[in-house]
């Protein structure tokens, strides 16, 4: 009921979107400048570019299909790795004072590394192609996952953590019951943040390779086809738009079910 | 009307400009360049040795010209500095200036001529003991080029067609110069596109085989790359561009006489060490645009699709240029 009632409120604050166009046509229109095509040029472009295809395959065409399911692919595969690994070491280190101290200076030094600076030794570890693209998007968004989980697990109410003892729980089972549910919201703040930086380094990543989304973008540059690069950036822009209502809606499912289960 | 309003308001613009630029205390004469601070935008590579020339020479002085240099890391790159007004002549590879010029990007005047290929100045070269010892055997493999859709994948486009391939039949890869003999050992690229010095450099230090040369058969003596300016830098500098050609055109003539010369150029904007420059095969400085044979390139960017239509050079070609 209440998901009903809020469609109209919803599409009413859509209204925005529209008036940004317009202004952004109207705009790109008056400035007459090469490099900033108006959307109305961009959208002609990217049809012809990637949606000429049959409606039975969501329109995509061939380029479209050669491209745009690898990108997506390894932005998802890169984030599910630093997921695992982050949550694995961040609660780790969350538990465990020692492990905090021997891990903490190494870490804040893996932070600060941008991962861009670090592609020519990705490339040259894992050459040109899926598993250096996976394992940069991994290394920089790793991080905001480890923190936040490792702040999430150090910040449980003991009361909880000695109930759970009394009753008997083992380890695994205080784990599973107690740690990882009342981290878990710290933990999905992360994964949020890492999903929008995946982005990111998946283009950079794919500038250094010989498909993907962030290819065609650097081949469009390098055409002087600026609508084609803009079309580029507004798909970037829908991809990430994309990803985090999805995202938006698996937090609130597994949220919702571990408050209700608490 | 729009178009001649506008039209006017650049010419009281540009008086404006040339008139606060000859108001100083020291005027120059009349028929001294309308600007004499020139920036130009060059990758370091030994085709531009006549700048480097013209400035050690005082080419540029004797025509009332101040030349700066700025390094850059390819044309297509830095067409918005062009734009931008940051540098005024851009050094640029053929293909990416006629692209930028066709799509419309950018309205460009080709002001000079830098180079034209000669035997031994573009390799194609593989690792050593690689399994690829002629063209042929490229299919399915990956090239290492510094830019996208610039002059490397279009020569070696041409390369594969004599073989019976296609474009699409290899893929391309960028990676810059200095970073390809590295790609090439460690297999991120199966063959690599290498100007002089580098693969003299992989040769030596990495034993990298020479598969083919780029520039050769229909490709001989092929124009790689020019000057630039934008249309209406030409329009409001016609003086300032024509000091630069007569600069240039003695620079020119004298790195194509002295390879002396050129190798003590070298030294002051690139890391070339002075027993590889003299080992370099550079002959092919030019001393005037001919639109003809830069016309090849537009051809030849046409029949692999980099054009949609036919693209005559000659109208891009400024005045003066051509000698």
């Amino acid at each position: 009921m209440t998901m009903i009632r809020h469609v109209p409120a919803r599409l009413a604050r859509l209204w925005v979107v529209p008036v940004v166009l317009l202004v952004w046509e109207l705009a790109t229109r008056a400035m007459e400048h090469p490099f900033f095509p108006p959307p109305s040029v961009i959208v002609v472009h990217m049809r012809d570019l990637w949606f000429t295809g049959s409606p039975a395959r969501l329109w995509l065409n061939d380029t479209a299909l050669a491209n745009f399911p690898q990108s997506l692919g390894r932005l998802l595969a890169g984030w599910v790795l630093a997921g695992v690994g982050g949550v694995v070491i961040g609660v780790a280190i969350g538990r465990s004072p020692l492990l905090y101290r021997f891990l903490d200076p190494i870490i804040q030094f893996g932070r600060a590394l941008p991962a861009p600076a670090l592609l020519p030794m990705f490339l040259a570890l894992f050459s040109t192609g899926t598993r250096m693209q996976i394992a940069t998007i991994t290394f920089g968004i790793v991080w905001p996952v480890l923190f936040n989980a490792a702040d999430g697990a150090r910040s449980i109410e003991p009361l909880h953590l000695e109930t759970a003892r009394v009753f008997g729980l083992t380890r695994g089972q205080r784990l599973l019951r107690i740690v990882l549910p009342s981290a878990a919201p710290k933990i999905f703040a992360g994964l949020r943040l890492s999903l929008s930086l995946a982005l990111i380094l998946m283009v950079i990543a794919e500038f250094f390779s010989t498909e993907g989304i962030g290819f065609q973008l650097r081949a469009a540059q390098r055409a002087f086809d600026l609508p084609g690069v803009w079309g580029a950036i507004v798909l970037l822009g829908i991809l990430g738009y994309v990803l985090n209502q999805a995202f938006l809606l698996l937090e609130k499912r597994v949220l919702t079910w571990h408050d209700a289960k608490m | 009307m729009l178009g001649f309003r506008r039209l006017s308001v650049l010419c009281i613009a540009a008086l404006l400009i040339t008139a606060c630029g000859g108001g100083g205390d020291s005027a120059p004469p009349s028929n001294g360049p309308e600007k004499t601070e020139i920036r130009i935008g060059m990758l370091p590579l030994p085709e531009v040795a006549p700048i480097q020339l013209a400035i050690d020479k005082g080419y540029f002085a004797a025509e009332g010209l101040t030349v700066q240099t700025e390094l850059i890391s390819g044309g297509a790159a830095a067409m918005p500095d062009l734009v931008s007004g940051k540098i005024d002549i851009l050094h640029s590879n053929y293909v990416s200036a006629l692209l930028a010029s066709a799509s419309g990007t950018v309205k460009i005047k080709i002001v000079g001529d830098a180079y034209a290929a000669q035997p031994g100045n573009f390799l194609l070269m593989t690792k050593k003991d690689s399994p690829i010892t002629e063209i042929a055997d490229l299919r399915g493999r990956t090239i290492g080029v510094n830019t996208l859709n610039n002059i490397s994948t279009l020569s070696v486009s041409a390369l594969l067609k004599p073989a019976g391939l296609r474009p699409e039949d290899v893929k391309f890869v960028e990676r810059p110069f200095p970073e390809m003999a590295g790609a090439l050992e460690s297999g991120q690229v199966d063959v690599a596109l290498l100007p002089e010095p580098f693969h003299q450099a992989a040769a030596k230090t990495l034993g990298a085989v020479t598969l083919s040369d780029l520039f050769t058969g229909p490709l001989a003596d092929f124009p790689i790359a020019g000057y630039l300016v934008t249309e209406t830098f030409a329009q409001q500098h016609p003086k300032a561009v024509a000091a630069f050609q007569r600069a240039l055109r003695k620079a020119a003539e004298l790195a194509r006489s002295d390879s002396a010369e050129v190798t003590a150029a070298l030294q002051k904007y690139t890391k070339i060490d002075q027993a590889t420059a003299s080992t370099m095969k550079l002959g092919g400085f030019s001393t005037a645009v001919d639109p003809a044979r830069v016309q090849r390139v537009a051809d030849l960017m046409l029949e692999f699709g980099y054009l949609k239509q036919k693209f005559d050079v000659a109208s891009i070609v400024a005045g003066g240029a051509s000698g």
